[in-house]
């Protein structure tokens, strides 16, 4: 045989060769093969080789070219310079052969017949890890790999088969087909001259094979960036994207360019659309200069097409057998992001095959590693998590008692990138309420002016309350931390009102930030901010004046952080992500209690409602613990609501005495929780779903969000799964609380509906979140399918959702009107009798200025002294005493039973009738707010009365004048020594435990500074209980293992 | 992962049962949506008797002097003042009264629209004229309201036709006077519209002067502002063929209006004029209870804004000179208005006579006694509903209570069937308020003797919806 051996010439291509130099000669000086000459073509190097190649291979050949034209314009300098060699070994000055490459591959070369065989090419430093066995390619050019990152060589590859694409590194080529295809593309000077070559020889009817069984080392120094591009090229990325496309404007017949390039076209357009948003610049400018490169070689191209037609054998579609059908890069991205999130799919799968590789996890993408050829610049469809690891496609579920590994947390975001985010909040904030920071907020509803510091605190020292006919009964404790408040900013109660009415919507944000925090994933985390800025609740709660929705918006997000640290539940068990040290330090049910008593005493002194929504939450929030975690979610049920009934207890005493008089009240359910709407006057289904019962996302694409929370229960998994199913307990519990109030089957219960769709609003937030972070974390363990579909839809719904929200940002006022009752009934006053007078205020509860109690279902009445109450009328009391018998009165002339209600009414010295219509005075040409009319027989009742004289030409309200005059106004305004005895206790009580709170709370501070925070630990480490099963399952295990 | 997708499943499977569960029971239960328009059952509805105060709106009296009659069927002593005031302008008059148990007493006023304020409740009050027509009396207005309709009103043939509209309130109003006629279609007088009422205010329109010889004229008074009272003062030509009537408006179109008797005696004549004053088009359904039994009914198509004129002695299925009752209902909303116009021979007075139909709906009504100087002939009650009702004639005891007379307990009625009682010394109909309580909606009619044909001088009744006594 070695006498018939056909003469094979290796070619060896180098520039200013490094120190393995040596050894690459020295793999040609072993090979076994006897017909082998080795030529090396020196492209312009700076110090001449020759003497290097003397030392090793005295047999050898050396050109000098003048210059680095780039490989492939140095190897076709070989087409003049050989004859009669039946093969050219074509190689770079990096690699290493084993002894028997050579016979090996010319061997396979005339047994398959092949124009182009490839070796298997592997590391050079660990010859274990494969680089590549031969490659394929798509329609587009983009080449694909058969073989992960760093897979290790077990002999799965080793098959002689046809393959695309000979990896350049190192290609045996028949001589007589090279100098038929005229060598190498000249103007590939480097990341697609093998493809070329690969394609044109398809095209001319010769086969590529690879032959496994010779082996190549290859160092691969160009695309580890330590070799300069040849003659001044862009980078390595551009030069790829412009051979690719080179290639195929090339390759492809007419008919099938006609077809393929209007696909590479939108998707270079869509490529590129993705960097510029993710600030990818180097890859924007190389998709760009991949089409003007190329079109400034109009004629060049033609040429090639040309020369390429008169070789052409196959036709296109059989050349395209061996090509992956769709877009291997659009496949491959789709893969990283959806595995890996957002950051490893926009970084390019270098870093991830870097980090990877760091962290002994193979199965990275790769996509520009950079090797000289696109050989390197492959993009692994083949990869898979590994076998054995939490990526085997199986989405555990910790059994009962035993652990589960949990994904590693999520990467964090940049501080740029939270930076940029929030100040986009804040400016969205800023624009949409700019009319409200400029004018003051409009009296009507719950946001009706508040009274003077001094007033706030006389009336927390002396228990005088207002609403009614004035008593001596305790009023809400928070008159006196507003009032002094209100004294700190310099005495402006106004200032005041609008720091706190405003400041809702970012204390409610911040709270579902803090709410999210423990889910370890800082997207989910912004993501459900985000959402909870986005669901309309605060701005419609704003625009209809609802201060008591505007507080809930805030408060809600706080109390379920509270009751789910108090459930103990993962991730905000105390000793989260360790067995012994969760048993060792779980949370004591006393202080959460304490913790929580305090905020709800806080939130309720706000809004009497608060005490019920917080129980309303924790009963939502344990019926979904108990049916997502069966038997084992009575114990965190248990701690819920022993908490929330103890945290009630807590706020009950530190509410004192208003809470007890609140408590002893004969309208206690309507003064704790407000005053029913009449039956089938709730918002709609429709409204309800989309959590937007007011103007503000008043929009089909609101249903988005909730489109959007719904998907951590198709897709999480672990507690992310309990959370979320826990979260639509919230939203759920909320809908059917909001629907019987409506119906009218919850008698005396009679919760706003906005301030029942807050815990709504964190449910749904809470789930769009949780549907991130289980995006991150629990989307990696599932293969290519529904999920994957299912959160696209997730995502464009939440990101649609969003949409009304910020279109009602651009009106500058969250459609709250500009002129509210504060102008429009300033003419009570002036018209007032001496001696001072009351006004009986009627209407529906939705736009009854400040609190009411029920006069029926469907209409509120409260009586003032003088004209339109203040804010602290919103804490009505649970004792109406003699403003009873006001709508006794009232009923009396509705049922026809009187027609002289004024002379009725001037007993308490009523002097006014107001029924309020509207939510803020009807104006023609300049404002048209909700109408909240009362029912018709209210009215016709009045305007019958003999006694009562219709004021003209008001809007937005009635107002009548009682003919009868009244008796001056008195009342005894002194508070008894009793009430203030225990007023100042409870303050006592208040400044001890709000004392031992901050005191524990710095010295939690003090230890976990002492000690790394766990979750910090958790992002630089991983847990024992993550480590521990990828040992067992062969995480160290070479890759590939399985396939 | 079993347990996992078990898991989710069931999650999933929970919510969506949750929310489909909801759905359904809000499609088939559904919270009670509220009743839609707070029209009353009438224009005079007796209120309860332990009202504190109640009043009455007398608007005819602007049009003639005559008298208020006060029915007190309770059985403590109710006192109040008549307030008399003269359209225009002039000196208002006030008389005190006191109407005993089980009495009616008569307040003579002068010419002008009279407020009657009761303190106390429970009683009904009548404004009654007296001329050479004879006498006629139809309730007073319990309520004010931004709408009257009158199906009818004549000005052909000299009959007198006058509109008082009376302000009892202390609010100003202003209002517009509209008529819709079979020949000219809709009118808007321009001297009606925007007429100011101050307060206690009362107008007195004679229709002649500006719609003159018009057949058949239906009128609405509609405020700009505030709130009026409104009656029709309609007047025949005496001798020979005279008569007058107050017709008492309807605050607002109703779904159903009844006669509980009617005769289309020799001679005579009746007429029903059903007025549709809404923007769209009526089909009212005629049904007639006869003696025999219920006949088919029949259809009357109604274009908006126009009046229908039904001669029941043109109508076949009316057997000549046999008592029926006669129910016009539609669906179209909100309704229509119901006239009759019974006219005699001749030889009687009044010869004719005018009254509004009374609205269905009403199971409770208390029946004022005959005026003095007249008889009670016969008490009428017609069952309305589609079903058999219970009825129970009840007088009122010195005690207050309110017994069933004799005969008159618990008289089942098939549907579309007339219950007759004549007075006796044993069931005192007419001669003392009587109250009649059915299961089911009645119409009820009182008529005097002597007088003509049924409904040219029947007794005004009240609907009850409260406690009397």
């Amino acid at each position: 045989m070695e006498d018939l051996a056909p003469g094979v010439v290796a070619v060896i291509v180098t520039c200013d060769p490094g120190p393995w130099f040596e050894e690459t000669l020295q793999s040609f000086a072993t090979q076994d093969y006897p017909e082998l000459s080795v030529l090396v073509l020196d492209a312009g190097s700076v110090e001449d080789p020759t003497p290097r190649v003397a030392t090793v291979l005295p047999s050898a050949f050396v050109r000098r070219l003048p210059e680095n034209a780039g490989f492939a314009a140095a190897a076709d300098a070989v087409l003049g310079m050989v004859a009669g060699a039946s093969h050219l070994l074509l190689c770079h000055d990096d690699v290493g052969l084993d002894s028997d490459v050579v016979h090996v591959l010319v061997e396979e070369s005339f047994r398959s017949n092949a124009g182009i065989v490839s070796p298997k090419l592997v590391a050079w430093d660990d010859p274990s890890r494969l680089l590549h066995v031969g490659m394929a390619v798509d329609k587009g050019g983009a080449v694909v790999d058969r073989v992960d990152p760093g897979e290790i060589d077990h002999g799965q590859h080793d098959g002689v088969r046809d393959v695309f694409l000979a990896p350049g590194g190192c290609m045996l080529v028949r001589a007589d087909l090279f100098a038929e295809l005229g060598g190498f593309d000249p103007a590939v000077v480097a990341m697609g001259d093998d493809l070329d070559l690969c394609w044109r020889a398809q095209v001319a009817g010769a086969r590529v094979i690879v032959a496994p069984s010779a082996r190549v080392r290859h160092l691969e120094r160009l695309a580890a960036g330590e070799r300069p591009l040849p003659g001044g090229a862009p980078s390595l990325q551009a030069l790829q994207r412009r051979h690719e496309l080179r290639i195929v404007l090339v390759a492809y017949s007419p008919f099938h360019l006609l077809r393929v390039l209007p696909q590479v076209l939108l998707l270079s357009l869509g490529e590129l659309a993705v960097a510029v948003l993710t600030g990818n610049r180097a890859r924007a400018r190389a998709v760009v200069h991949a089409w003007t490169w190329n079109w400034s070689r109009r004629k060049e191209l033609r040429a090639s097409r040309a020369a390429l037609r008169e070789r052409r054998r196959l036709s296109d579609s059989e050349v395209r057998r061996l090509q992956v059908g769709g877009s291997a890069r659009l496949t491959a991205y789709l893969r990283r992001l959806f595995a890996h999130g957002f950051e490893a799919a926009h970084a390019g799968a270098a870093a991830l095959t870097a980090h990877r590789l760091a962290t002994d996890e193979p199965g990275a993408d790769s996509e520009v590693a950079g090797a000289p050829t696109l050989a390197s610049g492959a993009t692994a469809l083949g990869s898979r998590p590994i076998p054995g690891s939490l990526g085997n496609g199986a989405g555990p579920w910790p059994a009962d008692g035993a652990e589960e590994p949990e994904p590693a947390p999520a990467a964090p975001l940049s501080l740029s990138a939270r930076a940029l985010v929030w100040t986009v909040i804040v400016l969205v904030l800023l624009v949409g309420s700019r009319q409200l920071l400029g004018t003051g907020l409009p009296s009507m509803a719950g946001l009706l002016s508040w009274p003077a510091w001094s007033t706030l605190l006389h009336r927390f020292v002396t228990g005088w309350h207002a609403p009614g006919l004035g008593g001596v009964n305790p009023t809400s404790p928070a008159t006196g931390p507003l009032g002094v408040a209100a004294l700190l900013l310099g005495g402006s109660s106004g200032l005041l009102q609008k720091v706190i009415v405003l400041g809702c919507i970012p204390v409610g944000a911040w709270g579902m930030a803090r709410l999210a925090r423990p889910f370890a994933s800082p997207r989910g985390r912004l993501v459900a901010t985000l959402a909870y800025l986005a669901v309309p609740v605060a701005y419609d709660a704003l625009a209809l004046g609802r201060w008591d929705a505007l507080v809930s918006y805030a408060a809600a997000p706080w109390v379920v952080a509270r009751l789910a640290r108090a459930s103990d539940l993962e991730p905000f068990s105390a000793g989260y992500g360790s067995d012994r040290a969760r048993r060792s330090r779980r949370r004591p049910l006393l202080r959460q209690i304490v913790a929580l008593g305090v905020l709800e005493a806080v939130f309720t002194m706000l809004v009497p409602a608060g005490a019920s929504l917080t129980l309303l939450m924790t009963v939502g929030l344990s019926v979904a613990a108990l049916l997502v975690l069966g038997s084992s979610g009575w114990r965190p049920v248990r701690r819920m609501l022993a908490t929330a009934v103890g945290a009630t207890a807590v706020a009950t005493v530190l509410l004192a005495p208003w809470s007890f008089a609140m408590l002893a009240g004969s309208q206690r359910w309507q003064a704790l929780t407000g005053v029913a709407l009449a039956p089938g006057t709730g918002p709609g289904w429709s409204s309800l779903l989309r959590l937007a019962v007011g103007p503000i996302g008043d929009s089909p694409l609101t249903y988005g969000l909730v489109v959007a929370a719904a998907l951590p229960l198709l897709v999480a998994a672990r507690h992310r799964l309990t959370w979320a199913a826990m979260a639509w307990g919230l939203v759920l519990t909320s809908w059917l609380v909001c629907w019987t109030e409506g119906s009218g089957w919850t008698a005396g219960f009679a919760i706003t509906p906005l301030v029942l769709l807050a815990p709504a609003a964190v449910g749904v937030a809470l789930g769009v979140g949780l549907g991130m972070a289980a995006f991150e974390q629990d989307l990696t363990a599932h293969r290519f399918g529904w999920r994957q579909v299912a959160t696209v839809l997730a995502a464009a719904g939440a990101a649609l959702g969003a949409l009304p929200v910020l279109a009602g940002a651009g009106g500058g006022g969250w459609d709250v009107p500009t002129s509210g009752y504060g102008e429009a009934m300033a003419f009570l006053a002036n018209r007032a009798p001496a001696g001072g007078f009351r006004t009986l205020w009627l209407g529906d509860p939705r736009a009854f200025p400040g609190g009411g109690w029920q006069l029926e279902p469907g209409v509120a009445y409260a009586v003032t002294n003088g004209g339109l109450p203040d804010s602290t009328s919103l804490w009505i009391g649970s004792s109406p005493d003699g403003a009873g018998t006001v709508a006794n009165d009232v009923r009396l002339a509705q049922h026809h039973d009187t027609v002289q209600l004024g002379h009725l009414l001037a007993g308490p010295a009523i002097h006014y009738v107001v029924v309020v219509q509207a939510l803020a005075p009807v104006i023609p040409g300049y404002q048209t707010p909700a109408q909240f009319p009362v029912p018709p027989a209210l009215t016709e009742a009045l305007s019958s009365q003999s006694d009562l004289v219709a004021v003209p030409g008001q809007s937005g309200a009635d107002v009548y004048v009682n003919e009868v005059s009244s008796r001056p106004i008195s009342a005894n305004l002194q508070s008894s020594w009793t009430y203030r005895g225990v007023l100042y206790g409870v303050v006592l009580v208040w400044i001890v435990v709000v004392f031992r709170l901050a005191r524990s709370s710095s010295g939690r501070g003090r230890r976990s500074r002492a000690r790394p925070r766990a979750g910090a630990a958790r992002s630089r480490t991983r847990r024992p209980s993550e480590t521990g099963p990828r040992s067992v399952t062969g995480a160290d295990a070479p890759a590939g293992v399985g396939r | 992962m079993r347990r996992e997708t078990s898991r989710r499943v069931a999650l999933v499977v929970a919510g969506v049962l949750v929310l489909t569960g909801v759905v359904v029971a809000d499609a088939v239960v559904g919270p009670s949506r509220p009743t839609p328009g707070g029209a009353p059952l009438a224009s005079a509805v007796v209120s309860d008797a332990a009202a504190t105060s109640s009043a009455w709106y007398c608007a005819g009296l602007a049009a003639v002097a005559g008298a208020v009659l006060v029915t007190n069927p309770g059985r403590i002593p109710v006192t109040g003042t008549v307030r008399s005031q003269p359209a225009g302008s002039g000196p208002a008059t006030t008389e005190s009264f006191a109407a005993p148990p089980e009495q009616q007493v008569a307040v003579n006023v002068p010419q002008g629209a009279a407020t009657v304020s009761v303190n106390g409740g429970g009683v009904g009050v009548l404004e009654a004229v007296a001329g050479l027509g004879g006498m006629t009396a139809a309730p007073c207005a319990s309520t004010v309201a931004n709408t009257w309709y009158f199906a009818h009103g004549s000005t052909a043939g000299g009959n007198g036709m006058e509109v008082t509209v009376f302000n009892p309130l202390p609010t100003p109003a202003v209002v517009d006077i509209s008529f819709v006629s079979s020949s000219t279609g809709t009118v808007f007088p321009p001297a009606y519209q925007g007429i100011p009422l101050a307060a206690g205010q009362s107008v007195v329109e004679n229709v002649m002067d500006h719609a003159p010889d018009q057949v058949s004229l239906a009128t609405e008074v509609a405020t700009l502002s505030g709130s009026v009272v409104a009656t029709v003062f309609e007047q025949a030509p005496a001798p020979g063929h005279g008569g007058m009537s107050f017709l008492d408006g309807a605050a607002a179109p109703r779904h159903a209006w009844a006669f509980a008797r009617n005769e289309d005696v020799a001679g005579g004549t009746t007429l029903f004029i059903v007025y549709n004053p809404t923007s769209v088009a009526a089909t009212v359904t005629v049904s007639l209870s006869l003696s025999q039994g219920q006949a088919a009914p029949f259809v009357l198509d109604l274009p908006p804004q126009s009046t229908s004129v039904m001669n029941a002695g043109q109508q076949t299925r009316i057997p000549a000179g046999a008592p029926y009752g006669i129910k016009f209902s539609t669906r179209a909303t909100p309704g229509i208005v119901v006239t009759r116009v019974a006219e005699s021979s001749g030889s009687t007075t009044p010869a004719v006579g005018w009254s509004s139909g009374q609205a269905g709906g009403v199971r409770r009504w208390l029946v004022a006694p005959v005026p003095a100087g007249q008889s009670p002939a016969s008490l009428a009650v017609v069952d309305l509903s589609p079903g058999p009702v219970l009825v129970t004639v009840k007088g009122f005891q010195l005690n207050g209570a309110a017994t069933a007379l004799p005969g008159a307990k618990a008289v089942k009625l098939e549907p579309g069937s007339v219950f007759v009682l004549a007075p006796s010394p044993a069931t005192p109909v007419g001669w003392s308020p009587v109250e009649v309580d059915a299961s089911g909606p009645v119409a009820v009619q009182l008529d005097p003797s002597p007088a003509a044909p049924p409904g040219t001088a029947s007794v005004a009744a009240w609907p009850l919806v409260s406690r009397l006594g």
